[in-house]
């Protein structure tokens, strides 16, 4: 298998945050959601996988190049969207547009106006006028109009209006749509990664929880939903979280079939990636805020 | 690099329009002085001055050189506007864009550098324009003492905005300027004590001879500023390569 992006063993301390052995493989062609909450390693992760700030070990390899040894060629091949526009207020998308012209080898003034013109963004309006959304949108024109073959997004759908948001996923799932692009969008919008994404990750306080095929995760998981006696039966090792519940407990268990086999008396039921999420994140000792 | 060029000269566009509008209020200024000088009431003075004595009108005429010089130098405070880019990366958030670009540090720092050394040539011509139209306008100055006067003044703000510029990287360009003003200030509480031990006479003299030795040196101040300028540069790569990245 081809891989877009490989990171192993990633790590960087900083005073009250410790990024915890970070591996990530992600398959040329898939959609991965980065998933966590705030604060749990998500931008630091996409920092240090952009080389935009230093790790203390591990390797990443993109496109099978050294991030950092052949970071410009590398970055050629990179869009990359932010939580925020980075772009200066009083630049307008037509400066934008000569600035990055003389930036990537490969700009397509065409592309970009293209994009412009169907996300109806005007030309020559100073982009601190902006709606989020429309800043949003302006970040994705660039990051789509130099031939990128990775799409890296921080965040690109919160805050976004609904209509907003289903256009935006509409176009990354064009982008994809060859198998020849890759994207690895980090967000806490759960709905958003249900919807389009392939691979799973899991992140939490600075660790991978999980990483995988996002149907194979969903097929695998199940909920158990049963009265406190029954619970106690279970033994500990056979699921990964629980909590009380109206009805008694619920558990995620994370072999769903083999569960069924040894408890057949018992309702389980498929679990969704928001109940795996929280689930793990409590067995990794914090509950989501 | 030269998209990154592109990036520092739209931020600075503003800057330079208001470059423009100092150099034409400077000329303006400058020129009606000198036509004062000739047909209005300095031109009375003068000659009542020198009905006095020939003394007094020199002394004069000192202190018109010494002001048109110090007028036709305000283009060049525009020199330390490049530095604003970095205020406006900082509120742009633009560090994480920058370095997720394909650019190098050599670019990113040199990119940078071209920038400001543009603004300071931009000060430069301003400056320059402004003293040829004096010189066209007034009997009282020649092209060449003017300019001699106007690159010496641009060799020390170069110099300035080298050290300035090898700071923001090193400490933040807040720090810096912070930095950069108390070094001035300084300078300026030293020279205090210095000048007041100083006679009317040896004032006056000073006065005189600042403007020519300033043009004999302003070959020297030049290449000293360029060099230092080359070092700034070499020493501001360093530290970016060695913070490598924005953290």
């Amino acid at each position: 298998m081809e891989y877009a992006l490989e990171v192993t063993g990633l790590s960087k301390k900083y005073k009250e945050f410790h990024l915890k052995d970070v591996n990530i493989s992600l398959p040329s062609g898939c959609i991965m959601g980065f998933i966590g909450q705030n604060g749990a390693g998500k931008t630091t992760t996409i920092q240090l996988i952009l080389d935009i700030i230093k790790g203390d070990s591990g390797k990443i390899n993109i496109f099978g190049m050294d991030h950092h040894k052949d970071g410009v060629a590398i970055k050629e091949e990179i869009g990359v969207v932010f939580d925020e526009m980075g772009y200066h207020e009083s630049f307008t998308p037509m400066q934008i547009n000569h600035m990055m012209k003389h930036v990537y080898t490969h700009w397509k003034e065409e592309v970009f106006f293209d994009y412009l013109s169907r996300f109806a963004l005007p030309k020559k309006q100073k982009c601190g006028s902006f709606s989020r959304g429309m800043r949003m949108k302006l970040q994705i024109a660039v990051a789509l109009s130099h031939e990128a073959k990775l799409l890296i997004m921080d965040e690109p759908t919160s805050g976004l209006d609904p209509v907003v948001r289903n256009e935006i996923l509409e176009i990354f799932q064009e982008f994809v749509v060859d198998e020849e692009h890759t994207i690895m969008m980090s967000s806490h919008m759960i709905g958003d990664l249900e919807r389009i994404a392939d691979m799973i990750t899991f992140i939490d306080r600075g660790r991978i929880l999980l990483s995988g095929n996002k149907d194979e995760i969903i097929e695998q998981h199940g909920m158990v939903r049963c009265k406190k006696e029954d619970f106690e039966k279970i033994h500990s090792d056979e699921f990964v979280s629980s909590r009380k519940s109206t009805v008694g407990v619920e558990a995620l268990v994370s072999n769903r079939k083999q569960f069924k086999r040894e408890h057949e008396n018992l309702l389980i039921e498929p679990a969704s990636l928001e109940e795996i999420l929280i689930f793990y994140i409590q067995r990794n000792g914090k509950v989501g805020d | 690099m030269k998209g990154l060029f592109i990036r520092d000269y739209y931020t600075l566009k503003a800057y330079m329009k208001q470059c423009f509008l100092v150099t034409a209020g400077v000329v303006l200024v400058a020129v009606l002085f000198f036509i004062s000088s000739r047909h209005g009431n300095i031109a009375k003075a003068i000659v009542s001055m020198e009905q006095e004595g020939e003394t007094t009108a020199k002394e004069f005429y000192a202190l018109i050189k010494v002001s048109v010089n110090m007028i036709l130098l305000i283009p060049l405070a525009y020199m330390g506007t490049g530095i604003t880019c970095f205020h406006a990366d900082e509120e742009a958030h633009f560090s994480k864009v920058l370095y997720s670009l394909p650019v190098t540090d050599k670019e990113i720092v040199g990119s940078r550098y071209l920038s400001n050394l543009f603004f300071a040539v931009v000060s430069l011509v301003g400056a320059i324009l402004a003293g040829i139209c004096v010189c066209l306008t007034s009997d009282y100055f020649k092209v060449t003492e003017i300019m001699g006067n106007i690159i010496t003044i641009f060799s020390l703000l170069l110099i300035y905005t080298s050290a300035n510029l090898v700071l923001a990287y090193l400490v933040g360009y807040k720090i810096a300027g912070n930095i950069m003003v108390g070094i001035l200030m300084g300078i300026w509480i030293l020279c205090i004590p210095l000048v007041a031990q100083l006679s009317e006479e040896k004032m006056m003299k000073l006065v005189r001879e600042l403007p020519s030795l300033m043009q004999e040196k302003c070959g020297i101040f030049l290449l000293v500023a360029i060099g230092v300028c080359v070092i700034s540069y070499f020493v501001s790569l360093r530290i970016v390569e060695k913070k490598g990245g924005v953290a």
